[in-house]
């Protein structure tokens, strides 16, 4: 990502000729990670240490693409506390910040986290926290500091503190497949299942406030769509019409949800409000008009039709109306998603060279490619809009994989088993 | 300094001299004290006469007393007679002594007339000569006064004039004085009028050198610059919050093996993270690729950074 450097020299001519002062100006900089020093904290307690905090917030920093953990291997120093701290270790690494801290066991499973961030250049403590939480709130923890330090040195809120949802299809020898409706954190670990069913489960959505899942379950041997409560887990059906029920997204304001009903007799978009459960036609075609998003004013409405001969992604207005095509380039694009800002898109073209998740720029009417393999799809992005979660074929087995926005860095979340499919990237509130 | 140590030595001087006087007029009023005690004269003492006395005696005896009484008689007469006699020449003597007694009164009289007559003249006399001597006094005192007078005029004067004589010699050693000064002062001026125009001299000649230098300096600078730009920018990791229109001016100084010592906003953009990026990568670069001539490095040891990513 290195390109042109362009470099104007100003001699300022002052009247006095010990005062001409020659400027350098730097006009470009590279793309690249911030290089950050993450030191393991320093443990007190018994036995080993109940969470790698190091690795959580380091693993969690190199996903974002916008930082580059330096390897703990090369470090010269292992400070714990400021006065600890050999500035000159880390600025021969040429790491811009450091971050150190220390896990101290304070009770029956109770664990006291403490973490500074330090700018190695002007040497001073950026942010200092302290908490007091359980052994299961440990990661947590340490996505939140990763989120701290995304936002003390880009400017940018982070987004590792959140969740995501996706399905995963495991082959048993007993019962064949079965199909589970899962949460986890943004990093693939702390996974739940909230539904288990022999029959396929589809498109899980998180409500605007995080707190309900909608998705399609073909349960009763056909589809239905479902809103199901994360913490208590009950469950009612939303849409069981004749035909397909699919694809449900939820509105804006979590009033709505805007799905794809055949219940006419063709695929087509509609909206329906949640309280009353009040039906309104969206699209008229006789093409397939499908896997509708809500644009993050709550105006728009993207979604997938082949109505030009091929899948391409239309904007119409969430109230109805005319669509307009928004994608040109390409034989396919399809399953568009807004970013937070709602500049672009994310979404899954095929530009000849195989599936591949990229983004939709409205201002340029671009299409920026962010992956290079074949078979990836259902993208979604973080709700910071810094990364997209998507799923990828990896040795014939689907697994999740998270690239970021600038496509410059891509990581597999781990999985211990099964195909796993069409994940949602939950928003900030939990 | 000196011209009050004098007046002190004068002011001493009319002490004693006036001390003097008084004691010259202390003795003159003792001496008239002794005049006015009075003399008194005692009178001469008088001579004492002794009574003769008669004794009686019986008949036989009267017989014998008459004849020796006759006898008596006769020796009484006789006695008488003597007596007379002696009477008289008592009285002749007291006449005689009256007489002398007067003559002595007379004579004492005389006598004293003539004392009194010689005590007057002599009183008269002292009086003159007292009168005399006040005169002389007198004069000699109006003498003594006008000399003193004349004196005193005349050490004023002499004061006068001398103190004349010494601030007219203080004058002319001010004048000349003051005449050295400014000629030592001219002298000096021009002198260092000289150093001053040799050393601009020297300043213009090394300040030309420097001049030189510096603008040598400069070239070879400039001719890195874009070797330095380049390390800078490969260390800079621009900002994601970044927005258009800011930049930042940073002021770096460097040692002269071009190692960044210290790297300062001068001017930041309002958005601390560009600000952070920004030092960052200067701190990063280090060290910069500078021109390595030693002469050079005074000129070379601070400089700019300006990040304007918008006219990339």
């Amino acid at each position: 990502m290195w390109s042109r450097v362009l470099i104007t020299v100003i001699l300022l001519a002052v009247a006095s000729p010990a005062r001409a002062v020659l400027t350098i100006e730097i006009n470009k900089g590279i793309e690249a990670g911030i290089p950050i020093a993450v030191v393991p904290f320093q443990w007190s307690g018994e036995g080993v240490q109940p969470a790698n905090l190091r690795e959580v917030i380091s693993l969690d920093l190199n996903r974002s693409g916008r930082f580059e953990s330096l390897p703990k291997r090369d470090f010269l120093s292992r400070p714990h506390s400021l006065t600890e701290i050999r500035f000159k270790d880390w600025r021969l690494l040429k790491a811009e910040a450091l971050v150190i801290g220390k896990l101290r066991s304070i009770g029956p499973d109770q664990f006291e986290v403490r973490f500074r961030l330090i700018d190695v250049f002007k040497q001073k403590q950026m942010v200092g926290y302290v908490w007091k939480v359980s052994r299961s709130e440990l990661r947590s923890i340490g996505h939140k500091i990763a989120d701290i330090i995304h936002k003390e040195l880009t400017g940018l809120r982070g987004a590792f503190d959140t969740r995501i949802a996706y399905i995963t299809v495991v082959k048993t020898p007993s019962q064949g497949l079965r199909y589970l409706l899962q949460i986890a954190d943004s990093d693939g670990f702390n996974e739940k299942t909230m539904l288990d069913s022999k029959e396929p489960i589809l498109s899980p959505s998180w409500s605007p406030d995080g707190r309900i899942l909608a998705y399609v379950s073909f349960e009763g041997g056909r589809s239905t769509v479902w809103l199901q409560n994360i913490k208590s887990g009950k469950r009612a059906e939303i849409a069981s019409f004749e035909g397909i029920n699919s694809a449900p997204a939820w509105s804006p304001n979590g009033k709505q949800l805007a799905m794809t009903l055949s219940r006419d007799g063709n695929p087509e978009v509609y909206v329906m409000t949640i309280l009353g459960k009040k039906l309104q036609r969206i699209t008229r075609h006789t093409a397939i008009d499908t896997e509708p998003a809500w644009s993050p004013d709550g105006r728009y409405l993207v979604f997938t039709s082949d109505r030009g001969g091929k899948p391409q992604i239309y904007r119409v207005l969430a109230s109805g109306g005319r669509p307009e095509r928004i994608t040109f380039q390409g034989k396919y694009n399809a399953g568009a998603s807004y970013s937070p800002d709602g500049s672009q898109l994310v979404l899954v073209t095929n530009q000849g060279k195989g599936y591949r998740i990229a983004i939709y720029d409205f201002a340029s009417r671009s299409i920026m490619e962010l992956t290079r393999s074949q078979l990836d799809e259902s993208p979604s992005f973080a709700p910071n809009g810094g990364m997209v979660l998507y799923a990828t074929d990896s040795q014939n087995r689907g697994v999740l994989s998270a690239v970021s926005a600038d496509g410059r860095v891509s990581n597999l979340l781990k999985f211990r088993e099964g195909d796993v499919r069409e994940p949602d990237w939950a928003p900030y509130n939990r | 300094m000196a011209g009050r140590g004098g007046r002190r030595a004068f002011l001493m001087r009319g002490g004693f001299l006036s001390v003097v006087i008084h004691l010259a007029i202390a003795g003159l009023l003792s001496i008239s004290l002794g005049w006015s005690g009075t003399v008194k004269l005692r009178p001469a003492p008088q001579k004492q006469v002794e009574p003769i006395k008669a004794i009686a005696v019986s008949e036989a005896e009267i017989q014998e007393k008459r004849n020796q009484q006759l006898e008596l008689e006769k020796k009484n007469l006789e006695l008488k007679r003597r007596q007379k006699q002696e009477e008289e020449k008592l009285e002749k003597i007291k006449k005689q002594q009256q007489a002398e007694a007067q003559h002595k009164i007379e004579q004492a009289k005389v006598k004293k007339k003539k004392a009194d007559q010689a005590l007057a003249a002599k009183k008269k006399k002292e009086e003159a000569a007292r009168k005399k001597k006040l005169a002389e006094k007198k004069e000699r005192e109006a003498a003594a006064k006008k000399k003193q007078l004349a004196e005193k005029k005349k050490r004023e004067e002499a004061a006068k004039k001398k103190q004349l004589a010494e601030k007219k010699k203080h004058e002319e050693a001010a004048r000349k004085k003051k005449l050295a000064e400014k000629k030592r002062k001219e002298a000096a001026a021009r002198k260092k009028a000289e150093a001053e125009r040799k050393r601009k001299e020297e300043l213009r000649l090394a300040q030309q050198r420097q001049e030189q230098i510096k603008n040598e300096a400069s070239e070879a600078l400039s001719r890195y610059s874009r070797l330095i730009g380049n390390k800078v920018s490969q260390n800079w990791i621009e900002p994601p919050s970044y927005k258009t229109g800011q930049t930042v001016l940073i002021k770096v100084k460097v040692s002269a093996r071009g190692e960044v010592l210290s790297a300062v906003i001068v001017r930041g953009s309002g958005d601390e993270n560009f600000d952070r990026t920004a030092i960052a990568a200067v701190n990063k670069a280090t060290p910069l690729p500078i021109p390595l001539d030693p002469r050079f490095f005074e000129y070379i040891k601070v400089f700019n950074f300006l990040f304007n990513p918008d006219s990339a």
